[in-house]
């Protein structure tokens, strides 16, 4: 049990990582929006899994799952409303190849 | 593997240590000032999360949401108002230069400010690295007597205990100057709440209407959980707080305040429930807000709900700005 979890919190922080990579990399907002909200989300959501697992407690990992929920709508609403502003800010998404 | 994992804490704390300094560091010196808002919400994140590296939940969360959350976004209010002031002026959106490709022409970097901080800061700091270098190990404070008298205190969370108890006065006052800091930041300004420039989309509203009722439980939550675990009157009213913030900028269920006659006695409520709390105390002990024993714990919950509504409504009027106005929506 222990290497499941310990493997899921590895690769929830890859995820992480991964995330951050492409935010500092990626070369407009929008794709950036993308980075953080999907990556992040997704590493979170595996972190909280491996802490779920290893809480033992029935009660402590709802609300660890109730926390990753949480997390996504609050960390989806932002990312609508920064592309939102971006969009009528008229930032114009990067085409180029 | 104990030793691996007490080294890897050594190095988290002093990574910690090392981020706060240095976010404080580019906090202080960015020139773009969205940069150094969202810097600084960062920063409270750190902040909570040595909090809780030191064992003092109940900061954590207080550091977390209104540290990192709410002063956030009370940054981020002012610096709208300093932008549309700067549109008023000027004619131009304040990063216009930016957009049209010029960079504004470099400052030439002062030293003189930065000379006398260093000047200032320095012997405070030697003096404070030699106290905590000299003091004993382990200093116990008051701690033994406010745990000797946590039965009677009528709370099982030592925290609660001294914020609450023995330590009202502190709290009255906290809370008073909370309800000032409203009044003066009310009589700033008049009208209504600044509208966004488009229609608000259907994600907000979505998210308003399955988070309001969720934080209006987790405010409950943590109010009635200050009494025996981390919690209080202040995290929870930072959470309806943030709550309150999410349905001023959704904007359609703004609350109609009339008058706001409400609004301002749920303000004081806060102030008011410790005053009859302290003149009940004087009348039946002798002592202005001295409650002990069976008693002691009714006390401490009305004070505790009626101080989470006045925290409440202090911090979404301070996010608003402005008093409720008269006659719209507020």
């Amino acid at each position: 049990m222990d290497y499941v979890t310990v493997a899921l919190a590895l690769t929830g922080l890859s995820f992480f990582l991964g995330g951050t990579v492409g935010l500092l990399r990626f070369p407009d907002v929008y794709m950036r929006l993308h980075a953080m909200t999907k990556a992040d989300n997704l590493g979170l959501g595996l972190l909280i899994a491996s802490l779920a697992l290893r809480s033992g407690s029935v009660f402590v990992a709802a609300k660890l799952l109730l926390i990753w929920v949480l997390v996504l709508v609050a960390s989806t609403t932002a990312c609508h409303l920064i592309a939102r502003t971006a969009l009528e800010g008229s930032i114009e998404p990067w085409t180029e190849r | 593997m104990d030793g691996t994992l007490s080294g890897l804490l050594v190095g988290l704390d002093v990574a910690l240590a090392g981020m706060l300094v240095g976010f404080a560091a580019m906090m202080l010196t960015t020139p773009n000032l969205f940069k150094s808002i969202v810097l600084f919400i960062v920063f409270g994140l750190l902040m909570a999360i040595t909090w809780a590296r030191l064992g003092a939940i109940d900061v954590a969360i207080a550091e977390a949401a209104i540290g990192a959350g709410l002063t956030g976004a009370l940054f981020l209010n002012a610096r709208r108002d300093l932008e549309t002031l700067h549109q008023r002026r000027r004619g131009e959106r304040w990063d216009a230069a930016g957009t049209r490709g010029e960079t504004l022409p470099a400052e030439p970097r002062r030293w003189g400010p930065w000379l006398a901080c260093a000047v200032a800061t320095v012997p405070i700091l030697l003096i404070v690295a030699w106290v905590v270098l000299t003091a004993p190990a382990r200093l116990e404070g008051m701690g033994p007597e406010a745990f000797a008298a946590l039965d009677d205190s009528g709370v099982r969370n030592p925290v609660t205990a001294v914020l609450l108890n023995f330590r009202a006065y502190d709290t009255v006052l906290e809370i008073t100057v909370l309800l000032l800091a409203v009044v003066a930041a009310w009589s700033q300004r008049v009208g209504a709440f600044p509208k966004a420039d488009g229609p608000p989309g259907p994600v907000l509203h979505a998210a308003v209407r399955l988070l309001t009722p969720l934080a209006v439980l987790v405010g409950g939550y943590l109010v009635w959980r200050g009494t025996h675990a981390p919690g209080g009157a202040f995290q929870a009213g930072a959470v309806l707080a943030g709550a309150g913030v999410l349905v001023l900028l959704g904007e359609r269920w703004l609350p109609r305040c009339g008058r706001g006659g409400a609004m301002r006695l749920g303000l004081a409520a806060g102030v008011l429930s410790f005053v009859v709390a302290g003149l009940a105390g004087l009348f039946m002990d002798g002592r202005f807000l001295f409650y002990r024993g069976a008693r002691a714990a009714g006390w401490i919950v009305a004070i505790d709900v009626a101080a989470t509504v006045s925290i409440a409504l202090a911090l979404i009027g301070l996010f608003a700005s402005r008093p409720p106005a008269r006659g719209e929506d507020a």
